[in-house]
């Protein structure tokens, strides 16, 4: 392997992070939550800017097995987050790592990275929003938000369910994309994934939801004006992904 | 034009009621209701359309494309006749709840998704409206925001639904390799003039464990029981309308089975094992919407049998029927509920009485006689009512075992009318046997003019038979064994009856070692339970030991 391909590899892996590369990426992002938005849009595309000028390169198999791994690992933890930060976080990772099926046997471009991308904006949004106003996102804390704030549960409920691969969002055209790339233990894999993601969107939004509400809690809702701005970009997360299957097809 | 708005009708009420309905119950179920019914409307014409027009795909691009056909037609019209049901029964069963508007609106959703799922005409967007139904049935079963017991098995059922949608998804990608399109009607002719292979086998089975998962089969089971915390109404519509997916799919896709077997047989044998399974457990139950929930089980695994018999058009019939029946039944459940609400003690009415405090009269009937009738009439009735359609009997198996419970479920009641010991037996045996004669004739005759109507083409039909069928040995063998026990529990219950005991001593704790691990369902539920504790511990401790990274 020429000491080029090393650090392109090295790099790609870093941008569309697997493991161990992700602990670093995971690390940033929980840290430098401020700027969390920012660097869900920006690993992945200085990833796919750097695939480009490299001209597509082709990489060993392992990194398909490395990539396919690190999703599950994230998937998994992702299952007891603690907090809607970490899971998103998590989530992020899991999905990103996947891109390296489709570096392996298809090709990334732009439209498949925004709108991989765009769910979390959405979601770092929405926990920002919890943050500025609970002081956290933790799940032990926030309880019952589904009758206290109503506008913030359609919002969220509809934000997570769009990034755990549910139809139509890009996500799940992404999943239905890839099981179609897959051979047979690949194909294992990406379901095991898809069932975590599910289960683990389901028990967020279950603890964020339901229940009574935390009496220390002075609970309020998302302003009409904040409200539309995120409907909007949610409607275009789905659309996104209609148009994403029609230009695959 | 009729088939768009058919589909987007209940998807516009659920956005105009979401929209314009809070905050006033009149406005929301007055938009719903009306949607509903223009659903309903539209549905009869598309029926009447697809009468004089014949079969045709609407595409509208490469995923939204809807197919008119004798099996969506049908399943639409049931879809939006029980959907409406359920509407005009909500309106006010769900008065003062702070969902209100919630709950329509995602009724609306269900219903657009379920039309999607029967009218898609690609597998994707078939594959589209099948996975959606698990993720709005979460959400209805868990419209209780307050009660943290509702999301529980609100959450299993969405997990039973999303590990079954898996299969029906390999199945896709396998015909999509295979064939290269994902046209359902181009598909069809594909598959009718394939060469019997492992690849089609496989796909023949991967859509029936998809099947297995949305219909509540074992051991995939679990979830439907239990989901009784949610909304009647959302009850109603499950037993009566989405746990009959799985019938579905597999009508869907029968062109598979033409070249396929063994997806036929692991029906028929889970659909018998869950239909035994269901019936027992039902028995077993004190709480009557559990009973309700695994009388369902029970009747899903018959329908599922049937289609594992061949007899595809036959299990749309079951149904639909059974849709019907299980409304009605799930609908009357909250009045009794609420009648033992106000008086727990059972009411001692003239059915108590009977059932209870009465002395059994002495039987001037010889029992060998009953035993005879009990044997010979339900068998007359059931060959005379295949003969009337010309069904050859004894060519297929899957229509021997279908008369064999037939025959059994009509012994079955004659022996429960000697049981119960009536004044006037005569009579009561008399009206017995006429009503069982109606309902016998009724599904023969109905189910057959179905399989003309469903697949008009003898010759498909006979080699979805012929493919249900297995080695001629073996089916000897099972029928022999099923009616062995079928006629060992008699002796069983009349030796009992006559000895006024339950169980014979030496029995009772072979008895009770079955009751209880059948009360404990296998300890499925119990191995699901420590698995998926097993996966979150797993993640817990990854989480807390690589926090940040």
């Amino acid at each position: 392997m020429a000491l080029n391909d090393a650090l392109i590899y090295t790099l790609l892996a870093l941008f569309f992070p697997i493991f161990p590369l992700s602990m670093v990426v995971s690390y940033l992002l929980q840290k430098y939550y401020r700027i969390r938005s920012l660097l869900f849009v920006l690993f992945p595309s200085t990833g796919l800017l750097l695939y480009s000028i490299s001209n597509a390169p082709s990489f060993p198999k392992p990194f398909l097995w490395l990539g396919l791994l690190s999703s599950l690992l994230y998937a998994l933890r992702s299952l007891y987050p603690g907090s809607l930060s970490r899971w998103s976080v998590y989530h992020f990772l899991s999905l990103i790592s996947l891109l390296w099926l489709f570096l392996l046997r298809a090709e990334v471009n732009i439209l498949l990275v925004a709108s991989l991308s765009l769910p979390f904006l959405i979601l770092s949004i929405l926990d920002r929003f919890l943050i500025d106003r609970f002081g956290s996102s933790h799940l032990k804390f926030l309880t019952g938000l589904g009758w206290t704030s109503p506008r913030f549960s359609f919002l969220i409920a509809l934000s997570l369910l769009l990034s755990a691969g549910m139809p139509m969002g890009t996500v799940f055209f992404y999943f239905l994309t890839s099981s179609f790339l897959s051979g047979f233990w690949e194909l294992m894999v990406l379901s095991f994934l898809w069932f975590l993601w599910g289960w683990s969107t389901m028990r967020l939004l279950s603890s964020l939801l339901w229940g009574d509400r935390n009496g220390n809690l002075l609970y309020e809702d998302l302003d009409a004006k904040s409200f539309y701005f995120v409907l909007s970009l949610t409607l275009i997360t789905g659309a996104l992904g209609v148009i994403f299957l029609e230009v695959m097809l | 034009m009729f088939l768009i708005l058919l589909s987007l009708a209940p998807a516009l009420s659920s956005l105009i009621t979401y929209l314009f309905g809070r905050g006033s119950e009149r406005r929301t179920s007055l938009i719903s209701l009306g949607f509903s019914f223009t659903t309903l409307i539209l549905s009869v014409v598309l029926l009447l359309e697809f009468l004089l027009s014949g079969p045709y795909t609407f595409k509208l691009s490469s995923l939204l494309s809807l197919r008119l056909d004798a099996l969506s037609t049908t399943m639409a019209l049931v879809v939006s006749a029980i959907s409406f049901i359920v509407h005009a029964y909500s309106f006010r069963y769900m008065k003062d709840d702070t969902g209100y508007t919630r709950f329509f609106s995602l009724l609306d959703l269900m219903t657009f998704t379920i039309l999607i799922t029967v009218l898609a005409g690609n597998l994707l967007l078939l594959f589209v409206g099948w996975h959606l139904i698990g993720v709005l049935l979460f959400f209805l079963l868990s419209h209780n925001l307050r009660s943290r017991d509702s999301i529980r098995y609100a959450l299993w059922t969405f997990l039973v639904h999303r590990l079954g949608d898996l299969p029906l998804l390999f199945a896709v990608i396998l015909l999509y390799r295979k064939f290269g399109t994902f046209d359902i009607a181009t598909l069809s002719e594909l598959l009718l003039h394939a060469d019997q292979s492992y690849e089609i086998e496989l796909i023949g089975v991967l859509i029936v464990l998809s099947a297995f998962a949305k219909s509540a089969q074992f051991p995939l089971h679990v979830w439907l029981p239990y989901t009784m915390g949610g909304p009647t109404p959302v009850s109603a519509l499950m037993h009566a309308g989405i746990v009959n997916a799985g019938g579905f799919l597999i009508n869907r896709f029968a062109p598979v089975f033409y070249s396929a077997e063994m997806g036929l047989h692991l029906a028929f044998w889970v659909g018998l094992i869950t239909a035994l399974l269901g019936s027992t457990l039902m028995l077993m139950q004190s709480d009557i919407k559990k009973a309700l929930g695994y009388s369902t089980v029970g009747q899903m695994g018959y329908m599922i049998m049937e289609c594992g018999l061949g007899a595809f058009a036959l299990a749309i019939y079951h149904l639909i029927a059974h849709g019907v029946f299980k409304a009605t039944l799930f609908m009357g459940s909250g009045g009794v509920i609420h009648e033992a609400r106000k008086d727990p003690n059972i009411p001692e009415d003239e059915v108590y009485r009977f059932f209870v405090e009465r002395e059994l009269p002495p039987t001037r009937l010889p029992w060998v006689v009953f035993s005879l009738i009990t044997v010979s009439v339900p068998l007359v009735i059931v060959l005379l009512a295949h003969l009337a359609v010309g069904v050859d009997l004894f060519r297929y198996q899957g229509a021997l075992i279908l008369l064999f419970f037939g025959w059994i479920t009509g012994a079955q009641t004659i022996f429960s009318i000697y049981r119960m010991g009536a004044y006037n037996i005569y009579r009561v045996l008399l009206m017995v046997i006429l009503s069982f004669s109606v309902v016998v004739f009724g599904y023969v005759i109905i189910g057959h003019s179905f399989e003309k109507f469903l697949y008009p083409d003898s010759s498909f039909v006979e080699k979805i038979y012929e493919n249900a069928n297995i080695n001629p040995a073996i089916f000897e063998i099972q029928v022999l064994l099923l009616t062995a026990v079928v006629v060992l529990g008699w002796f069983f219950v009349y030796y009992a009856s006559q000895n006024r005991d339950i169980v014979a001593p030496r029995f009772r704790g072979f008895y009770l070692s079955l009751y209880t691990h059948l009360s404990r369902e296998l300890y499925l539920t119990d191995l699901y339970q420590r698995l998926a504790e097993l996966i979150i511990a797993f993640s817990r401790n990854a989480s807390r030991r690589l926090r940040w990274l």
